[in-house]
């Protein structure tokens, strides 16, 4: 988004003034409406289409297969296609090793299948529209497509260390895969305000922007700040940051809640 | 439905793929010995000749180089009103999507004080070395990756706001700058955060380092700067 | 041979269908607004594609502009997820020989059909994803290319309509999905509109050529089908905008 030098300033100080207006007359905790449809693609276990009022765009696919664990025990894999960047691009692989540690701290542990297998999780990524930093956009979907996420059922034993055979699936039932997966918000900061979710044009004059994770009541790593935008990049202050944190464990329960509820 | 007998797919049971028993150094002790305080490197500028500016970092077990190159023209045709600035960091122990990662957290944290105005139409590339054995994350070395890239600038002589610098205090890598007064970059890749007072305590920390850092570069560059007059 | 009985001596194909039945054929236009100048959403079968164009614009290189016609460029995503097992290739996909392929196959068929006169000095950029693939792939990239350069407002001679047509034995099958793909050898069509003018023909197995006047005559009047659904659903999109508009 290219906006004039005037617009730019009256954007700041409209900003940065105490309490601060937001250009589309939102709080300072509050989201832009997303849309999300999760389900969609019946080859997946599980997926998810989410798109922002801006028009952005990110398709999240989850396929399952049954892996040895004691030969692979890397047990989630995520790849991230953003539309229009190289796979080798900055961006692209800022993304995925920033992915790569937030997924850290799923619980492997549901995975497991029997003693000897588990599920190995692909999460493919694929962004096909980004006007603002997609990193929350694509831990929405992630969570929206864990939450609807089937997988088969299985029937034979658990503790299959003494038998050797392979784990038998019923024919047509299906188990919910029970995870907690984590969320990233971003803020961004002007001046002393710090607000949640940045639009194009916010993210056009802020001075810096927060990135924090959080799962299941817990504000985790990664946390990292990054410019939003090349010119205005500025220091702030450190409190923000206590004070980032303060907001979005104060509503980040309600997002989840609602990602949940689809 | 396709019956099959599924027992024997397997193979032998005993088939394993081969697994060469980890190389296991004492890491664990040497990590609390690294973390628990911060150790002042050794600091050397202009040793390379082929770039502007450059900066080495040793410890007993670290060596950080930088070498910045630039302000030089760039090629794209598009007029650029203030100055573009690329990082890029090599080392053999960590995988490169991490490092690019790192590297464009980096980009932003010079961004906000490197005077990018004062040089439109330009581009100024910064390529760091580690030479590291591996101790700890990728975080730990951001003190000592920030200290040579600005030592190096300011070696280039490229115009800089203040002189910055980053501390690492429970799995936080924090720049600052301004006395500590403002933050220009967080990085954490672990742990949680337990509450805010942890998350402050730790904060005072790093800026607790920073101070030290910044002191430690101050004096390398006054020293510098006498000994360059007296010769 | 596949294991599946592909034909059944009653005339039933393993979805169901008679030989000469289409897909489930459902297509929307102007579904991506804000990410580009027209889009569509295409579901044959379970086939799922979105397809967007972006432009005519200003090209970024030198090297894609042409003083005479917009340059055409065609980038087709063929997401790891698409088939039922996931595919396996680490890395990109996109420089594959099979994927180059089937861009040129694509730019050469719309390079005719569009016109491209109108805009010299510009670049079409279309980008497609293929979310979910099931068989003749070729042909429904042809239908959501036609829907989305229509949604953009591109000028062009008519629809083109893909198909793909398989023949079993004797029987030429209609539209065929990918357990049919792999069993038998399969011919691709685009064709212009409501006529007999063939603007993309591929053949990627040996098909005797006795047969091939059965299977191009099967697969014409399918595309005229498609055509068909294509306009009707055009029609359906452009009345409700009408009304939309003018209920305002």
């Amino acid at each position: 988004m290219t906006l004039s030098v005037a617009e730019k300033s009256y954007l700041y100080d409209s900003l940065a003034s105490i309490p601060s207006i937001r250009p589309d007359g939102r709080q300072q905790h509050q989201f832009r409406p997303i849309e999300i449809y999760t389900d969609f693609l019946p080859s997946s276990n599980g997926s998810s289409r989410i798109i922002a009022s801006d028009g952005s765009e990110c398709i999240v696919s989850v396929k399952a297969k049954v892996v040895d664990h004691t030969i692979d025990d890397d047990l989630l894999q995520i790849e991230i296609e953003i539309s229009g960047e190289r796979d080798d691009s900055l961006i692209t692989e800022s993304c995925t090793s920033l992915f790569n540690k937030l997924l850290k701290n799923i619980d492997m542990k549901k995975l497991q299948l029997t003693k000897k297998y588990s599920f190995k999780l692909f999460i493919d990524v694929l962004v096909i529209s980004s006007n603002s930093n997609p990193v929350s956009l694509i831990s929405f979907g992630i969570y929206s497509s864990l939450n609807c996420t089937l997988l088969p059922k299985l029937v034979s034993n658990f503790d299959d260390l003494e038998v050797e055979e392979l784990p038998m699936f019923h024919d047509y039932d299906l188990v919910k895969l029970e995870v907690d997966s984590p969320l990233v918000f971003v803020l961004g900061i002007v001046q002393n305000n710090i607000f949640i979710d940045p639009a194009a044009n916010e993210s056009e004059v802020a001075n810096n922007g927060l990135m924090i994770s959080w799962i299941n009541g817990r504000t985790i790593a990664p946390m990292r700040t990054f410019a939003l935008n090349d010119t205005n990049t500025k220091g702030f202050s450190p409190k923000l940051m206590q004070e980032g944190i303060k907001l979005v464990e104060k509503y980040a329960p309600d997002i989840a809640n609602a990602l949940q509820n689809i | 439905m396709n019956v099959q007998d599924r027992r024997r797919i397997l193979g032998p049971i005993e088939a394993r793929p081969l697994a060469f028993p980890e190389v296991k150094s004492n890491s664990k002790e040497e990590t609390a010995v690294v973390l628990s305080e911060f150790q002042a490197p050794s600091i050397q500028t202009t040793l390379l000749k082929n770039c502007n500016g450059s900066c080495i970092i040793e410890n007993d077990k670290t060596s950080i180089l930088s070498s910045i190159y630039g302000p030089r023209s760039t090629r794209s045709n598009l007029f650029e009103a203030r100055c573009l600035i690329n990082v890029t960091i090599k080392s053999t122990i960590f995988p490169t999507s991490e490092l690019k990662e790192l590297g464009s957290f980096l980009i932003n944290v010079l961004e906000s004080f490197v005077c990018l105005e004062l040089y439109p139409k330009a581009g100024i590339d910064v390529f760091v070395n580690l030479n590291i054995e591996k101790v700890c994350d990728l975080s730990w070395y951001i003190p000592y990756i920030m200290m040579s890239i600005v030592l190096g600038l300011v070696d280039a002589g490229i115009e800089i706001s203040d002189l910055p610098g980053c501390g690492f205090n429970d799995n936080n890598a924090i720049c600052f700058t301004k006395n500590g007064s403002e933050v220009i970059g967080i990085w954490r890749d672990k742990g949680d955060i337990e509450n805010e007072s942890s998350f402050g305590d730790s904060l005072d920390a790093c800026k607790e380092q920073y101070l030290q850092i910044k002191g430690l570069m101050a004096n390398y560059l006054l020293s510098k700067l006498d000994n360059d007059k007296t010769k | 041979m596949s294991r599946f009985e592909v034909y059944s001596p009653e005339g039933l194909r393993m979805d169901g269908r008679r030989w000469n039945e289409l897909r489930r054929f459902e297509t929307s236009i102007n579904t991506h607004s804000h990410a580009a100048d027209g889009s569509s959403y295409l579901e044959q079968g379970n086939n799922k594609i979105i397809t967007l164009v972006k432009g005519p614009t200003e090209p970024t290189l030198r090297s894609q502009l042409d003083q005479t016609k917009a340059t055409l460029q065609i980038s087709v995503n063929l997401t790891k997820f698409s088939k039922f097992e996931r595919s396996k290739t680490t890395g990109s996909n996109k420089t594959e020989r099979r994927i180059l392929e089937i861009q040129t196959a694509l730019v050469r068929t719309f390079e005719k059909n569009l016109m491209l006169n109108l805009y010299p000095r510009t670049i079409i950029d279309i980008e497609i994803h293929v979310l979910q693939q099931d068989g003749g792939v070729l042909g429904s990239l042809i239908n959501g290319i036609t829907m989305a350069c229509i949604d953009a407002g591109i000028a062009m001679y008519d629809y083109v309509s893909g198909i793909s047509i398989g023949l079993y034995d004797t029987t030429p099958l209609l539209d065929v999905n990918s357990l049919e793909e792999a069993a038998m050898s399969c011919v691709t069509l685009g064709v212009m509109g409501k006529s007999e003018k063939l603007s993309l023909l591929q053949v990627e197995d040996k098909i005797p050529l006795d047969r091939l006047e059965t299977v191009l005559a099967i697969g014409i009047a399918g595309a005229h089908r498609i055509r068909d659904l294509m306009d009707e659903s055009l029609r359906n999109h452009a009345q409700k905008r009408i009304t939309n508009a003018s209920k305002r």
